[in-house]
């Protein structure tokens, strides 16, 4: 995945794609698949801390092309409950 | 340039270090640290010189205009005794937590303590838990009308002393980094409550008050700083500040380090010659010059940076912090070597300065986020850092001339967004010096055109390493990270040398400016990332005598030339 030219922004992206992005965003660091990711696991489950978890909000912050607040990860945990977010807003 | 004029006035008030009958001279400083002696005396002569309100922004009535400024006074202190310069400059960082985060009253409060000079502590770290901020476990739970804090916190600066604490507390059981929070805790009114351990024994800073404090204690309500769970993030950016400060407290000690071995150099001789005129010793010293020069340079640059461009301090203070105190630990080993058996005694003929700058400066690689916190944190960067690149011009508020905005703290940032505008003039600075020495003699040009071949080769080769490197490699802190990070540190160095250099030329004159002083300032960060010759000798000798006219200025070897000035000259 190139976080440099994401597949053209979605105009308003749903849950499920916003859900499964993250998925593929996280299945790339720890070299896994994307099916084997949990949602509902909280990201320092698999390995990214409160600081790496910073750089997904920056990076989402690119594909939906909108301004993020850069503790979305601190506030929102888990994939499940940051898809939810960002699909309401 | 203000903060140079600040730096003059505290200069001439602190008096010549020399003159063994001011409290600010080597042999008091040696004396109070050999008898592991709390610098009292000379904490009093800066409360006189009322340098504490410098550290407290305008409009809270202090008199803090830049962190230029501010950096500029901490360097001048810390050449005399980092000791003293760590022990005043603590309260920098809790009161940035409060004025990053506090309401008006708590502001004012700690505003009003610092102006009547008392110095803030911060209770950060615990003895179980390293640099991890998510680990600690003292805590503050809702009881009564306030808190209840309970636990240990340790190695703190003053935490004994001091009577206003900046405590980093867990207030939700569960942690993570919504589970800290900051209290504003006056020992004073808890005096019940607080239990301090006692000095702890280091290996530099003897004198220093270094200890920890066990609470249990009940705070009011009023006591908690900002949004309950907003504490991780607060330090996070309070630490950008003092980070970048950090690179001031190494500057002060490789100064004084650098003028005693030059000394030494000028009059001791061996073989029939002054040791300053072997050439090897002429290359050692400076070698050791540049890298000052390259740190004095960088740390200004970032420190200006902190008002322009606050968003991107995460990285920048990250370099500074890891960069500035490093190569100031390896100048001073090479110095240590022309200095040969006079470095290990502790009765030679300076009085002890040496030693106890060289083991001083040891301290500031491991607060504030050891050199292994900071090249962890830059790496978690470099990824969205690479692929924003993009070059650009020269950032034009890194000209030294200009008037600093005031600094906006709200704008204080996790993440840079992939933003450094340092590196992105990289290439524009390149091309700046290119043109600026054209007519100079063919050594000196090869010799700068080889470290600027390398370090734009680095550069690119940094940047598809990093663009290869797994994600995963970053989130699990691969030893490869950190080293990528440790080269992204030494490319922004090597931009703001060449910025500095472009923008603030007649600052520079004899220092950076000098083609000779650049061809071994650049050839010393190339030397970083491996791979480039010596440079030939005749750069050594250009460049030392070069080093000896600088000196001749001011007695000085800084970057810029700070003479004494009349001391009314600044209020």
């Amino acid at each position: 995945m190139n976080i440099a030219t994401p597949s053209s922004p979605h105009p308003s992206p749903s849950k499920a794609i916003i859900q499964h992005w993250l998925q593929l965003r996280i299945a790339e660091s720890i070299q896994a698949q994307a099916d084997d990711i949990d949602a509902t696991l909280p990201f320092s489950y698999y390995g990214l801390d409160s600081v790496a978890s910073v750089t997904i909000s920056g990076e989402l912050e690119i594909w939906l092309g909108r301004k993020l607040p850069q503790t979305l990860t601190w506030d929102y945990p888990s994939i499940d409950l940051l898809s939810t977010f960002l699909a309401q807003v | 340039m203000d903060a140079l004029r600040r730096a003059r006035w505290l200069e001439a008030e602190l008096g010549d270090p020399r003159d063994p009958s001011a409290e600010f001279s080597y042999a008091r400083r040696v004396e109070d640290d050999e008898a592991e002696r709390y610098p009292s005396s000379a904490l009093r002569t800066l409360l006189e010189a009322q340098v504490h309100r410098h550290y407290v922004p305008r409009p809270l009535g202090g008199q803090l205009r830049s962190f230029e400024d501010v950096g500029a006074l901490v360097r001048v202190v810390a050449r005399r005794d980092l000791t003293v310069a760590i022990t005043h400059a603590i309260s920098l960082l809790g009161t940035a937590v409060v004025w990053l985060s506090g309401d008006a009253a708590q502001q004012r409060r700690l505003a009003d303590a610092v102006l009547d000079g008392e110095r803030v502590s911060v209770a950060l770290t615990e003895p179980g838990s390293g640099s991890d901020l998510l680990a600690m476990s003292v805590a503050a739970r809702p009881r009564g009308d306030g808190y209840h804090l309970t636990g240990e916190k340790w190695l703190g600066n003053g935490l004994d002393r001091h009577r206003f604490v900046v405590v980093y507390a867990r207030t939700e059981d569960r942690g993570g980094p919504r589970g800290f929070s900051h209290f504003l805790v006056d020992k004073q009114a808890v005096a019940g409550g607080v239990r301090a351990s006692g000095k702890i024994p280091t290996l530099g800073l003897r004198g220093a008050d270094l200890n920890g404090l066990a609470f249990d204690a009940q705070l009011p309500s009023s006591a908690l700083i900002g949004a309950s769970g907003s504490g991780f993030e607060v330090i996070l950016k309070a630490l950008q500040v003092s980070r970048t400060i950090c690179g001031t407290l190494s500057l002060g000690a490789l100064d004084t380090a650098l003028d005693t071995v030059l000394r030494f150099a000028l009059h001791r001789r061996i073989y029939g010659k002054q040791v300053a005129e072997l050439p090897q010793s002429q290359k050692l010293l400076v070698e050791s010059w540049t890298e000052m020069l390259v740190c004095d340079s960088l740390t200004g640059l970032e420190l200006r940076g902190l008002h322009a461009v606050p968003a991107q301090a995460s990285v920048h203070s990250a370099v500074v912090k890891y960069l500035v105190p490093t190569l100031a630990e390896h100048a001073m080993q090479k110095l240590s070597v022309v200095y040969g058996a006079r470095y290990y005694l502790r009765n030679g003929d300076d009085p002890g300065i040496f030693q106890k700058m060289y083991r001083d400066n040891l301290v500031v690689s491991l607060f504030d986020g050891s050199t292994q916190v900071n090249l962890f944190s830059l790496s978690h960067q470099l990824r969205s850092l690479v692929i924003h690149h993009r070059a650009t011009e020269m950032p034009s508020w890194a000209a030294c001339a200009r008037e600093p905005a005031e600094l906006d703290w709200s704008k204080l940032s996790l993440s840079a967004s992939g933003q450094d505008s340092v590196l992105a003039g990289f290439d524009a600075g390149c091309a700046a010096l290119r043109d600026a020495i054209g007519h100079e003699p063919d050594a000196t040009r090869q010799a700068i055109e080889i470290s600027l071949v390398r370090l734009t080769q680095g550069r690119d080769e940094l940047f598809e390493a990093v663009r290869r490197l797994s994600p995963g490699a970053f989130a699990a802190g691969d030893p490869e990270a950190f080293e990528l990070a440790r080269r992204y540190a030494v490319i922004v160095a090597a931009a703001a040398v060449l910025i500095d250099r472009h923008l603030n030329q007649a600052a520079l004159t004899g220092t950076l400016a000098h083609p000779a002083v650049m061809a071994v300032a650049l050839h010393r960060l190339a030397a970083q990332l491996g791979g480039v010759p010596l440079l030939p000798s005749p750069c050594y000798r250009d460049c030392f005598a070069a080093l000896l006219a600088r000196r001749e200025q001011d007695g000085h070897c800084g970057l810029y030339v700070t003479q004494p000035e009349n001391s009314n000259a600044v209020t």
